[in-house]
């Protein structure tokens, strides 16, 4: 496989389909900053089958929305703010929370729209998405996650389910 | 300690904040309002009197900061947030940036809108 397939945006009317996605999930999951290994996917014909860029009816009106590149850089992200320590932002911030982080991997596994990933100094992350002038964030929390939207001249802020936040990105970009 | 600065602040005086590389949109060329998100109040440097460069350089004797931003007193009370001055032994200029007088974390929507009102004063483009 090349890396250029893996720069690739996946088109809507060609993106994978939600098994695959899930076991694209499965091999990000494995891969960190430092041993993303494309060579070990080679041989391997379930992802061949993903890159492959099969039809979706389920996504055929979609814009370009799904990229593999994105999802690997928030992985590397990720990788990369577990190592903050207590004070990292200069101030007296805390380092972010291990289940917030482990919330954080599942979800970018499994989003099509994939965030802007910024750590806050309470120990949250916060997933930052735009949409022209319009504009979502979700702050991730070991207890709970909240959102804030600005939607043309409307704000909406309240709290979210961490099984809702696909659903919550879907919508604010519908 | 005593306090070196007039406890009340002048709705025109600049309160400053440090950005760390990691918090900065690039895409967007400005701080995410993550900045503005802190567990203990948000600390800035007050002007107290200062001009503008000598708060900057004040505030990069200590970090080398990926950017510094600035709000007023009154774009804080503009979102209806609290500063309060808190000064330590190593900054007689810090204060402190609440909910209220009564809660220290702002919600989303109060940062969101001090990201917004913020001014970046310092860049380092060499991050």
């Amino acid at each position: 496989m090349e890396m250029r397939t893996l720069n690739k945006k996946i088109h809507p009317q060609s993106s994978p389909s939600s098994t695959n996605l899930g076991f694209l999930g499965l091999i990000i999951a494995g891969c960190t900053s430092s041993n993303i290994n494309l060579g070990m996917m080679n041989g391997n014909d379930e992802l061949r089958e993903v890159l492959r860029l099969k039809p979706s009816s389920t996504r055929s009106n979609k814009k370009e929305i799904f990229s593999l590149n994105e999802v690997i850089a928030n992985k590397k992200t990720l990788d990369n703010l577990k190592s903050l320590k207590f004070g990292w932002n200069g101030y007296q911030s805390l380092p972010i929370n291990v289940s917030v982080m482990e919330k954080a991997e599942l979800l970018i596994n499994q989003m099509e729209r994939q965030p802007k990933i910024f750590p806050t100094g309470r120990g949250t992350l916060q997933f930052e998405f735009s949409n022209n002038e319009d504009y979502l964030e979700i702050e991730i929390s070991s207890a709970e996650n909240s959102f804030f939207e600005q939607k043309k001249e409307n704000e909406f802020e309240g709290k979210i389910s961490t099984e809702m936040i696909n659903e919550k990105v879907n919508e604010f970009f519908a | 300690m005593s306090s070196l600065l007039d406890e009340k602040f002048n709705p025109e005086e600049s309160l400053y904040r440090g950005v760390v590389k990691i918090n900065w949109d690039y895409e967007r060329g400005r701080p995410s309002s993550a900045t503005f998100k802190d567990s203990n109040g948000i600390s800035v440097d007050r002007g107290g009197g200062r001009n503008e460069s000598d708060c900057i350089d004040f505030l990069l004797s200590k970090r080398k900061w990926k950017a510094i931003s600035k709000v007023s007193v009154r774009d804080v009370l503009s979102v209806n947030a609290v500063v309060l001055y808190k000064p330590i032994p190593e900054n007689m200029f810090h204060s402190e940036v609440h909910d209220s007088t009564t809660k220290l974390t702002l919600p989303q929507s109060k940062s969101k809108k001090l990201r917004d009102l913020a001014i970046d004063v310092y860049v380092d483009h060499q991050q």
